[in-house]
């Protein structure tokens, strides 16, 4: 598969990878899809402490959404106490405690499970099945 | 504001420069051809200079015709671009519109004086290449300026047709429809009148609008 | 709140099939404005109306605070457009084209034009009759970014643009935007794409305007509920029954307003519920224009 590589001289490396799973169908607002995501970032280490956040104009150009959106995502960060946002000088990742960073983590890994639960129960999958899968697949490594 | 006249003026320019350049070579080529006319003027004698003057005035007589061409030529020009995108672009600057129509007819004016300084040119070279018998003199200046008004109305007139409203120029292509039409009629009816006639007449005779172009066009004359 | 464009009951006949009626708009500044609705509905005629290109036959247009088309020169100076045709001269080289536009607008950025030329990386001096439509609909967007304008009206700018030059191009709006706090008037029939970009949108379908809300709204609010049981017949609804359909398995609702505590209601009303789902914003628009057109048929 081709991937394409979008060459543009905003020259951010973040943005068009970071953001590609971000979907306007979902019933969860963009600027919350947005957030959240930089939050995962930042727990995991992904985005360091002390790291700048692209700005609200690169940010908005590469992932192609309205600026506005860009913004109410970076103030939810901000209250949150993720990020800094310095008058001038750009946004910030701040420096997290290691609790709160695992605390993150945890919020995602329960977010990706319960739509794992939700999408095998519409399906009609069994907590079995389910485990069965999970052995199998986390067992072998693969990514 | 110069700023927008010259760029309406290079972008017109560009649009018609070819026609422009191809008229003004003729401009220039016509006064030369009157002097060049059959041979020899100094060798002739009288007769042979009645004949070179006759065949220079022919020439000469060409020029009302180009003036003709220049005006419609020019005018049409004028509004080509315009007219090919249906004036959307032009509607969407932000010009109030008879700034604009006033910028476009001064550019289409400049633009019609090239064949006419061509003709000047023309004319002057001719005038010095040749040596005149006594009694006769060069009018160059003279024919360029006649040439010119001549042109100016006629682009004026085209000009103001090719921006009227579609009623109005209905309304023109009507009158001239009618009066053939009339004429037709008459000739039908073996009524001995001519509607065309009168209205040519009218139009071609002084204070018509167009008898610029009639009377006599000379470059050499007594 | 200040409008960028306003209308009050604009009507515009163009044939005797079909009309402008009623056209109340109302656009605030600041905003990215999807016009949305089906090929034919008038949104180029609603925005040839806007900019003066056309003259209404009733009602009342406000842009930018002015009237048109009383104080047009005023508004054309502040506002970009971007029609649906290629309306440039195209015996101009893309540079002859941009000095051109640039002698009109006082606000003009030669050097933002100048960088743009390069990250659209335009061929300067070819003619534009010989650019490709991709170039083309880049070279629009450079010209009316480059005026630095209040307002952007763009009628259809990426239609027949392949996905990457849409790409450019919208990233190049949006890059603007963040730094201006312009309003853009986008029209598409291309509901996919304005789906992120845009905050507000307004629905035409026939000449009338349908729906205008802002973006969460008409994406969440939405929702198609499959019934196992229809409640009780009732006006008193706490949402807005867009559509309802008879199915072999149960009913099918489409509403807007949608809460989720509303489930209680749809029980304590006899009813029940097998599926909520919801509707991106291509299915919601066609179940309002569903809508619309059997409520006005």
């Amino acid at each position: 598969m081709l991937l394409y590589r979008y060459n543009n001289t905003l020259r951010h490396s973040h943005g068009g990878q970071m953001f590609r799973h971000i979907d306007p169908r979902s019933p969860t607002p963009l600027y919350a899809q947005i957030a959240n995501r930089l939050r995962v970032a930042v727990a995991t280490g992904e985005l360091a402490p002390g790291a700048s956040l692209p700005s609200v104009r690169q940010l908005a150009a590469e992932v192609r959404v309205n600026p506005a959106t860009v913004v109410q995502a970076y103030r939810e960060l901000e209250r949150d106490g993720i990020v800094d946002s310095r008058q001038g000088a750009g946004t910030f990742v701040r420096e997290l405690a290691e609790p709160k960073r695992a605390a993150e983590r945890q919020r995602e890994a329960v977010r990706l499970v319960r739509s794992l639960l939700a999408e095998a129960s519409a399906l009609g999958l069994t907590a079995d099945d389910l485990g069965q899968a999970w052995k199998r697949e986390s067992g072998g490594g693969g990514r | 504001m110069w700023t927008m006249l010259k760029q309406v003026l290079y972008a017109q320019w560009l649009a018609s420069r070819t026609p422009v350049v191809l008229l003004a070579l003729l401009g220039f080529a016509l006064p030369l051809f009157a002097v060049y006319w059959g041979s020899g003027l100094e060798a002739a004698g009288t007769a042979g200079v009645a004949v070179w003057m006759a065949g220079s005035e022919s020439i000469a007589a060409l020029l009302p015709y180009l003036a003709l061409l220049v005006g419609v030529a020019a005018g049409f020009m004028a509004w080509s671009p315009d007219h090919a995108g249906h004036h959307v672009y032009a509607l969407s600057l932000p010009v109030p519109r008879p700034l604009f129509v006033a910028l476009r007819f001064v550019v289409g004016a400049a633009l019609s004086c090239v064949p006419a300084v061509a003709l000047l040119a023309g004319a002057l070279i001719a005038g010095l290449s040749v040596s005149l018998p006594d009694g006769l003199h060069a009018y160059p200046f003279q024919l360029t300026v006649r040439f010119l008004f001549a042109t100016l109305t006629i682009y004026s007139i085209i000009f103001a047709l090719a921006i009227a409203t579609r009623r109005a120029q209905l309304l023109t292509a009507g009158i001239i429809g009618g009066v053939l039409f009339a004429d037709v009629l008459l000739a039908a009816l073996s009524v001995d009148y001519s509607v065309t006639s009168q209205v040519l007449l009218w139009l071609t005779v002084w204070p018509g609008p167009l008898s610029i172009l009639g009377g006599s066009w000379a470059l050499f004359d007594v | 709140m200040s409008y960028a464009i306003e209308t009050h009951g604009l009507r515009y006949r163009a044939s005797r099939t079909f009309e402008i009626r009623d056209l109340d708009l109302a656009v605030r500044e600041g905003a990215i404005y999807g016009f949305l609705g089906p090929n034919g509905a008038g949104k180029t005629t609603t925005i040839q109306l806007l900019l003066g290109q056309l003259r209404p036959h009733g009602g009342a247009i406000a842009v930018l605070g002015r009237r048109v088309p009383k104080d047009l020169p005023e508004i054309l100076a502040e506002a970009g457009y971007v029609p649906e045709r290629p309306h440039l001269y195209p015996y101009l080289s893309v540079r002859e084209a941009i000095r051109y536009h640039a002698a009109f607008y006082r606000s003009f950025d030669a050097a933002y034009a100048d960088e743009l030329l390069g990250n659209f990386r335009l061929p300067g001096d070819q003619r534009l009759s010989r650019l490709s439509k991709g170039e083309m609909g880049k070279l629009h967007m450079l010209l009316v970014l480059a005026q630095r304008p209040r307002l952007l009206v763009l009628d259809e700018p990426t239609d027949g643009l392949d996905p990457v030059v849409r790409r450019d191009v919208l990233s190049a709006l949006l890059a603007f935007c963040s730094q201006r706090a312009a309003t853009v008037f986008i029209s598409s029939h291309l509901v996919h794409e304005l789906e992120r970009v845009c905050d507000w949108v307004g629905l035409l379908d026939l000449g009338r305007l349908v729906a205008e809300m802002p973006m969460e709204a008409f994406k969440n609010g939405i929702k198609r509920i499959r019934l196992g049981r229809a409640p009780a017949a009732t006006d008193e609804r706490p949402f807005e029954l867009v559509s309802r359909d008879a199915g072999a398995g149960g009913e099918t609702w489409v509403v807007r307003g949608w809460q989720p505590a509303m489930v209680q209601w749809f029980s304590g009303a006899g009813g029940e519920i097998r599926e909520v789902e919801d509707l991106d914003l291509e299915d919601g628009f066609v179940e309002l224009l569903r809508a619309a057109r059997s409520r006005g048929a």
